[in-house]
């Protein structure tokens, strides 16, 4: 039987459909449910444009009164993501609430990107470099922006 | 409490209002409720049985609107009930947001260590009492 | 001297009367000189011209002559019907003529013989007299041929005819019958089941018609046959062509029209009593002719085949109108079908008759799904595979489709117990519902969870075992499948398709599968039903409409028959698709307590107790509720939502929201005054009488209460409606005789009747035509659906580089689920191509991907 958490996923899907936020996206896997990919693009006018940063969505069935595991699949120099693509994200720990749904979350990362949280650092010489250096800081960005045009021609998005 | 009810357009010179104190409605219609009337003209109307038709809602929001926690509408049944209304009651908090009981308990059991906290707007949670009910 | 001889031998073959003065012994003279001449051939060839120009050419004419068809019998001749004075002339002139010819050839043959061994020397072999004999023969050969008689075929065909005749009524006369009813046929049949065999008591010509007949009836061929080797056989087809007739009249005669007794074997034993044993004298096989004996024995029985099995099929369509009684029918046509290739002519011909008699305008719908059930039964009964069935039903499928009210029909029709005893057709699949919960519940517990999808290539095996059980059992069940499609039957189908020649019985080891598929198909005629439209979402959606119809205009709060209904439902379609009917069903009961705890007096000390005024009016007040969750109600949408109700009504609604929201609360109700039914009586003009109207219609009579007459826009204006929605619901009153329309030159009034006025008083209760629509048409939906999916798959194609086919039709299935997806994997291909044409992807064999 269709559990609470799938159906709630499944009405998550119908509003990013039908509704979707800009510069985002996300599609449950096709042999599960609880597995999404998504993709959030870099925004304009920031270091950021262009980028198309895939990530997994890792969902347990107590969605949505527990967060999902959200992870960065694209590599990413940030200083609230690590290296293993995990991310730092008040509202995906302590700050979570059940009235996110997948494009909140999303939406969120993305405006995470511009205004990085300085005081939870999980890659440590991103957040050095982002204040201290800005100029290299964006360099640095402007590479993973690149990259991640790369992935996205070779990869098969099977996750 | 003001308790608004659907008013068609009917006589101005009827008012409805009801305050805690006064118990009597003061209407100018007839006391009867029978519906024969007295012959104005040579028809009369009987009335037997008027079923008529209406709907429920708990009000919670717009006609549609949905609990933040599922996603489905108030009027609806969240997951794991079977059927709405007296099955998925809907409840506020102080904080005048409505979620499903259902939903709000799981999320309030779900951080029980933690104070419990609205999911909307994060404040303190608790439930508001209803006021002034019983079937009598 | 040799030319006397000759001359002498010239007489002798034109058989000329004065040779039979000529003594032996100048004959012999005279051959022995030829002899010695060695002039054989040329005195063969004089014979043969003789005998061309004179015996054989009066011969030949007499028998033409007597061959010669009255016109008035030309036609009986052609049609190869029986005709009596046809009979006697067959049997008096033409038959006679034709033996009388045979006669004479074979006579002259002999003297051809005797004269060619005169004409030769005696060391010649006798191969020579032979040749010429042959010589002899093909003259024949060649005379007939050219200047025989035209119809000759025909002629004998009719002779065979009425030889057959007698014998077959002597046959059954024998076997006790004395005249062609069909209680004989049962008896027959009886009697060969109880004796086991068909061949019993069979006897032959000689011993039932007597030897002079037999030899009779065979001379004809023998005859014939000695005359020339072709005419023998012409005389075998003209039989057979005679014989094959008598078939074809006997098993229209016995068994058209006649459905409600079995005739198959009771033919076959006809069969191989008569034209077998006429056979068997007419050309004269014995039992050394074994081999020939059997096939035309086969031919006999495949001629009964076919006979009896076209003309069931012509018969088809009013064999189903009288299914069940008609089922012995069915049988033999099923016997008649393995043993011929006749699938192909069974449909053709039915799909014609249907169309030509069922499927116009003139047929009621109801008539049109009886119809088709009792095709579904009958075919399924002809042909358990269902393959005949799956053929046949295209047509009608497809006219029910277009026609509004099907959906209606077919749920009334489920759901109704055919109480009213309007015929057992409507009570017959409320019962086969009922068969379903009973006796075939176990069938249904197995396919309940509906079968992978074949097309699904997610189902393969191996991506199931990666798969969580939660997610495979929610792929299955968000897997739209129709009810009808079974796997094993399309591989039939398509094999039956691909060539009707190729179609072969089903082997034995697949008995058990098709006993297990037809087990299936029985218990499946209500998914066949509901199969008319392809899917069980709209069927269900139709059924919520009707069954809030129906609740809606319900009087009381009883609801037990749309329980069980729904429960039958739920046990076919699954406890999911149901689920608004359940809630539907559920506020109807809930609303019967809420009403009966608004009206009953409030116990002492709560805060309700003390309106005592409010108490009172709702303790007496005509006003009921039905309270819906309005989520689960079909869409109501009717011109008029909103009107005002009569005070005194308005006001006791008033009250009782408010005590529904004192009990229920924080629920409140909102009223639909528009929706519901009102039962009152009408005092009018000395009559009374009651009805069941809607509110706005009681609401309109109602202010007719106040005054005479009023004129249409005032009258609209103060119930809140147009005056077309005025005039619409106004019409249930003039019907009943108590308003009139009429014109005052300023527009319309209406008023009270008179006792003067002329009025129809229907007393019927009047049905308008105030429904809930709540189905959203069929293109509009479409259209709106079309637009979600294509968010869906740029969406996706967004997470995605590429997605085939196959994929995003997987994808699709599985979560879009409001509405249900229901699309074909085709039509998702034309949409993702119509899509590409609009630039928005690009596609790359069956794959797409974002533009």
């Amino acid at each position: 039987m269709s559990t609470p958490a799938r159906k709630r996923l499944m009405r998550d899907f119908k509003r990013l459909q039908t509704d979707p936020p800009a510069g985002i996206s996300g599609t449950p896997s096709e042999s599960n449910i609880m597995s999404w990919h998504a993709v959030i693009f870099g925004p304009e006018g920031t270091p950021w444009e262009g980028g198309t940063f895939k990530l997994t969505i890792a969902f347990s069935e107590e969605y949505p009164n527990k967060a999902p595991v959200v992870k960065f699949v694209t590599k990413m120099f940030h200083p609230n993501v690590y290296n293993d693509g995990s991310i730092c994200l008040d509202i995906l720990q302590n700050q979570w609430s059940p009235i996110y749904d997948v494009g909140a979350i999303l939406t969120s990362i993305q405006s995470l990107l511009c205004d990085p949280n300085p005081n939870s650092p999980a890659n440590s010489e991103a957040a050095a470099l982002y204040n201290e250096n800005r100029r290299a800081y964006n360099k640095r960005v402007a590479a993973v922006v690149e990259d991640s045009w790369m992935e996205i021609g070779a990869g098969t998005g099977a996750g | 409490m003001v308790v608004e009810t659907r008013s068609h357009g009917t006589s101005a010179d009827v008012q409805r209002v009801r305050s805690p104190s006064i118990d009597v409605v003061d209407v100018s219609a007839r006391p009867s409720a029978s519906t024969a009337s007295e012959g104005a003209t040579s028809l009369s109307i009987d009335v037997k049985t008027w079923r008529a038709v209406g709907a429920w809602t708990w009000g919670a929001g717009d006609a549609g609107d949905v609990c933040g926690i599922c996603r489905i509408a108030y009027d609806g049944c969240p997951p794991d009930a079977k059927f709405p209304g007296d099955d998925s009651p809907v409840v506020w908090g102080r904080c005048g947001h409505a979620f499903h009981l259902q939903c709000i308990t799981k999320w309030l059991s779900g951080n029980a260590q933690d104070a419990p906290r609205c999911p909307i707007c994060r404040g303190a949670w608790e439930f508001k009492e209803l006021e002034g009910t019983g079937a009598g | 001297m040799a030319v006397d001889a000759w001359c002498l031998a010239r007489s002798l073959a034109a058989n000329d009367p004065s040779t039979s003065a000529l003594s032996a012994k100048d004959v012999d003279e005279a051959f022995a000189t030829l002899r010695r001449s060695n002039c054989s051939d040329v005195l063969e060839r004089a014979f043969l011209s003789a005998f061309a120009s004179g015996v054989g050419k009066d011969a030949l004419e007499a028998w033409c002559k007597s061959c010669e068809v009255p016109a008035t019998l030309v036609r009986a001749l052609n049609d190869g019907v029986s005709d009596e004075r046809l009979d006697a002339w067959t049997r008096e002139r033409a038959a006679p003529a034709t033996l009388k010819f045979a006669e004479i050839v074979e006579s002259e043959r002999c003297r051809a013989r005797a004269f060619s061994s005169r004409a030769r020397s005696e060391n010649e072999t006798s191969a020579s007299v032979e040749a010429f004999v042959r010589v002899f023969d093909a003259e024949v050969g060649a005379m007939v041929c050219a200047r025989g008689p035209p119809r000759l075929s025909a002629i004998l065909s009719a002779w065979y005819r009425v030889q057959a005749k007698e014998y077959d009524r002597a046959v059954r006369r024998r076997w006790g019958e004395t005249s062609d009813d069909e209680e004989n046929d049962l008896m027959e049949t009886n009697m060969l089941e109880r004796q086991g065999t068909i061949s019993m008591d069979i006897a032959g010509c000689a011993e039932v018609m007597g030897l002079l007949w037999s030899a009779a009836t065979a001379e004809m061929r023998t005859a014939l046959a000695k005359c020339h080797e072709s005419l023998g056989r012409v005389a075998e087809n003209a039989a057979a062509r005679a014989l094959g007739g008598c078939v074809q009249q006997h098993v229209v005669r016995r068994c058209e029209g006649a459905f409600d007794a079995p005739k198959l074997r009771a033919t076959l034993r006809w069969v191989r009593a008569v034209p077998l044993e006429f056979f068997k004298t007419a050309l004269s096989l014995s039992a050394n002719d074994g081999a020939a004996i059997d096939s035309w024995r086969g031919r006999l029985e495949y001629a009964v085949y076919e006979h009896l099995g076209a003309l069931r099929i012509h018969e088809l369509f009013d064999i189903i109108v009288e299914y069940p009684d008609s089922l012995p029918a069915i049988t033999d046509l099923r016997t008649c079908l393995q043993n011929t290739m006749l699938h192909s002519v069974l449909v053709d011909s039915f799909v014609d008759a249907t169309r030509s008699r069922l499927l116009h305008a003139g047929a009621s719908t109801v008539d049109i799904v009886q119809q088709y059930i009792g095709t579904i039964k009958t075919l399924l009964e002809l042909d358990p595979s269902g393959v005949v069935l799956e053929l046949v039903s295209g047509p009608i499928k497809e006219y029910l489709r277009e026609r509004k009210d099907t959906i209606r029909c077919v749920v009334t029709m489920l759901t109704d117990d055919g109480g009213g005893g309007e015929g057992d057709g409507e009570g017959a699949l409320y019962a086969e519902l009922g068969r379903l919960a009973r006796g075939e519940s176990m069938e249904f517990a197995e396919s309940s969870v509906p079968a992978p999808n074949p097309s699904v290539g997610l189902m393969d095996a191996d991506n199931l075992d990666r798969m969580d059980s939660i997610t495979a059992e929610m792929v299955a069940i968000a897997a739209t499948i129709t009810e009808d499609a079974h796997e094993d039957d399309i591989v039939q189908t398509q094999q039956v398709l691909s060539g009707w020649d190729a179609w072969e019985p089903e082997p034995v080891e697949t008995e058990a599968a098709a006993s297990r598929g037809r087990r299936r198909k029985g218990g499946d005629i209500i998914g066949l039903l509901v199969g008319i439209y392809g899917s069980k979402e709209l069927f269900i959606n139709e059924y919520r409409t009707m069954l809030a119809e129906k609740l809606l205009a319900k009087t009381t709060y009883d609801t037990d028959r749309e329980m069980h209904a729904l429960e039958l439902l739920k046990l076919r379609f699954g406890e999911g698709s149901l689920h608004n009917c359940e809630v539907m069903l559920k506020d109807f009961a809930d609303s019967k307590r809420t009403n009966a705890n608004i009206k009953v007096q409030p116990t002492t000390g709560t805060p309700s107790a003390k309106d005592r005024r409010a108490n009172d009016i709702l303790m007496h007040t005509p006003v009921e509720a039905t309270i819906v969750s309005s989520m689960f109600w079909p869409a109501f949408s009717t011109d008029v939502t909103d009107f005002k109700l009569p005070q005194e009504i308005q006001e006791q609604m008033d009250l009782y929201a408010k005590r529904y929201h004192q009990i229920k609360a924080p629920r409140k109700m909102e009223w639909r005054p528009a929706l519901g039914i009102v039962v009152m009586d009408v005092t009018h003009n000395d009559r009374t009488f009651e009805v069941s109207v809607n509110p706005l219609q009681a609401t309109i009579l109602h202010h007719f209460q106040r005054a005479e007459s009023w004129r249409a826009s005032d009258l609209a204006h103060e119930v809140g409606v147009s005056v077309d929605a005025l005039r619409r619901r106004i019409a249930v009153w003039i019907n009943h005789g108590v308003l009139i329309e009429r014109n005052d030159g300023q527009g319309v009034v209406y008023a009270l009747t008179e006792l003067t006025d002329e009025v129809d008083a229907m007393d019927g209760v009047h049905n308008d035509d105030e429904h809930i629509s709540g189905v959203v048409t069929a293109e509009e939906s479409a259209a709106a659906g079309m637009m979600v999916y294509e968010q869906y798959v740029m969406g996706m194609l967004t997470n995605f580089p590429s997605l085939s086919l196959d994929r995003i039709h997987n994808m699709l299935k599985m979560f879009v689920v409001d509405p249900v997806y229901d699309k074909s994997i085709e039509d998702l291909e034309q949409f993702l191509l119509g899509l590409v044409a609009q630039d928005k992807l690009s596609a790359d064999g069956t794959s797409f991907s974002k533009k």
